[in-house]
């Protein structure tokens, strides 16, 4: 959901419940000034808890795109419904200068310079290998996979279960979007719960809950559940299959269990196709070495049916370089390429070599994502069964 | 007997008439009336051109822009037709000046003189509050926000020598080097 004019982009994340201004408001015209009131009131009505105008990539802004903010400012200030935080950047001068003024406009309204520090706990979660990559991946696939999500049954007032919900990005936008009775998001990570939780505070998120838990031995009921999701997580598990049993007992008879998995034979691009092709397999099968299965998403099928489960709905989610930030596509491979080459790598004592093969291939990955006529696609399978 | 009226520490300006001119730019004020988006133009080729004088080259170069940008819009759309506005940023000693010329009807020239008034006063402080609380979009406010935030945010020290007779306009915007440091 974004819109923009001829020298400024307005998106919004909802990840972070945050709405990013890039480029530069000025000499904008009313009709330009009056969609973004208009886009700025929408998300204010939408959203509870707090909500973060991000301005860090906005360059220059004037006094007339001022007033709208400000205008912005006081209406929602008035009404009290949310907080609103501010962000700018140090590097960016107006941003400190001006933005710096608008808490005084009403109660409710925070301001804060980036930094490495934003988050409470940033430094913690952001710096773990995974929570960027994670971030990145839900980022690309969020905006394909709700659609999704709702044909394979998941609909309002159902009790949901998200196990190994990582930062709890996924869990918490089902929340807001999609309105389930109650969702639970179970992860063994104490930093990644401890994160939702906050966010999930901040965010005045009502009908969620995050637990520290074992994915394969859950404190959770018997078929206590009408939809069990489980995204990019058995694929890291060299057992998955005792996941799958403890998926399948938390499940309601009637209800689905909801399963994402890659497949790096689907990921492909052009120029540099070979390449492309050579580090997949490369990676594909270093991650084999380690207990790992990254083409899982071709037996999701099989799974479910190994669990008897019936009436099974089976989707490809195709991010690519047409449907999707080829900026965010090119951070989560970055993020692939320290992962495998320097995490996997330090692990199966690769020579710096191999790693440097490694990186080459994915440098060269990055590169068709970066060249404007290059296309890339990262493609992940979503399937679910019922449980009988 | 001079019609011309002077508003603010004008002379404390003079002086830097001598300082390190940088750039000066002299265009029909009827082009930037025509395409708004010229304003943004101008500013920002102003500033780019310049900001390698400075330290921290990016923040000087948002700062200029910022500051121009505001400077060039009030003038700009403000002056006569066929007025040619003459463009000057200097630096000296720490300061850096800018400066904009033109050529007003009386209507526009008496508004901002009124307020170049305005922004003289003793709480500057308080007066960019009461604006920033106001109804912006209401006709008065509403051009009054790009030279008060200039002033505000940038700890300006705007003045100005206003002709009603001739309808010359010369606009002023003192700012301290320091405040391109973060």
């Amino acid at each position: 959901m974004s819109i923009s004019g001829e020298r400024y982009t307005i998106s919004y994340d909802p990840l972070d419940q945050q709405v990013n201004f890039e480029g530069s408001l000025r000499a904008v015209n009313q009709a330009d000034l009056d969609a973004i009131r208009e886009y700025l009131g929408e998300l204010h009505q939408r959203l509870e808890g707090t909500m973060r105008l991000n301005f860090r990539k906005l360059r220059y802004l004037s006094s007339a795109g001022l007033r709208i903010i400000i205008d912005f400012l006081k209406e929602a200030s008035r009404a009290r419904k949310l907080d609103i935080q501010l962000i700018g950047s140090k590097v960016v001068t107006w941003e400190e200068k001006t933005l710096s003024n608008l808490p005084a406009l009403g109660e409710g309204i925070g301001f804060q310079v980036f930094d490495r520090n934003f988050y409470e706990s940033q430094g913690i979660i952001e710096d773990a290998q995974f929570i960027p990559l994670l971030r990145n991946q839900t980022r690309l696939l969020w905006p394909l996979e709700r659609e999704v999500l709702v044909r394979h049954g998941l609909r309002e007032g159902l009790r949901v279960a998200d196990i190994c919900c990582g930062c709890g990005d996924v869990a918490l936008l089902i929340a807001r979007d999609l309105k389930p009775g109650f969702i639970v998001g179970v992860d063994h990570s104490l930093p990644a719960i401890e994160y939702a939780s906050r966010l999930a505070k901040e965010f005045k998120v009502r009908n969620a809950d995050f637990r520290l838990g074992d994915a394969t031995a859950l404190m959770l009921e018997d078929e206590r559940f009408d939809f069990v999701l489980c995204r990019l997580s058995i694929q890291i598990f060299s057992r998955p299959e005792l996941i799958l049993k403890e998926l399948a007992r938390i499940l309601k008879p009637g209800g689905r269990l909801y399963l994402i998995g890659e497949d790096y034979d689907l990921i492909v691009g052009y120029p540099n196709d070979e390449d492309i092709r050579a580090v997949y397999d490369a990676a594909g099968k270093y991650g084999r070495d380690i207990g790992m299965d990254l083409y899982n998403g071709k037996k999701l099928y099989s799974i479910l049916n190994g669990l008897r489960l019936g009436n099974i709905r089976l989707d490809y989610l195709n991010v690519d370089t047409v449907n999707s930030d080829r900026q965010i596509f090119a951070e989560m491979i970055r993020s692939w390429r320290h992962f495998s080459a320097q995490t996997i790598g330090r692990e199966l004592g690769l020579s710096g070599e191999a790693k440097g093969r490694l990186e080459g291939g994915y440098d060269a990955h990055l590169r068709t994502i970066q060249h404007p006529f290059g296309y890339s696609k990262w493609t992940v399978v979503a399937a679910s069964g019922e449980k009988r | 007997m001079s019609s011309a009226v002077t508003v603010g520490n004008f002379q404390e300006t003079e002086q830097l008439q001598d300082g390190q001119l940088l750039a000066r730019l002299t265009l029909p004020a009827q082009d930037l009336q025509l395409d708004w988006r010229r304003f943004s133009l101008v500013a920002n080729y102003l500033a780019e051109y310049s900001a390698y004088h400075f330290e921290q080259k990016d923040r000087a170069e948002n700062l200029i822009s910022s500051v121009f940008y505001e400077l060039i819009e009030r003038l700009a759309s403000s002056s006569r037709r066929e007025a040619r506005l003459d463009i000057r940023f200097s630096a000296f000693a720490g300061w850096l000046l800018f400066e904009l010329r033109s050529n007003f009807p009386a209507e526009e020239l008496a508004k901002l003189r009124e307020l170049l008034v305005e922004l003289q006063g003793g709480d500057q402080e308080a007066y960019y509050r009461r604006l920033l609380a106001a109804d912006l979009e209401a006709g008065a406010n509403r051009r009054k926000l790009g030279l008060a935030m200039v002033a505000h945010d940038y700890q300006a020290r705007l003045s100005g020598q206003l002709d009603s007779g001739d309808g010359s306009v010369v606009l002023r915007a003192l700012v301290g080097e320091q405040e391109i440091r973060g």
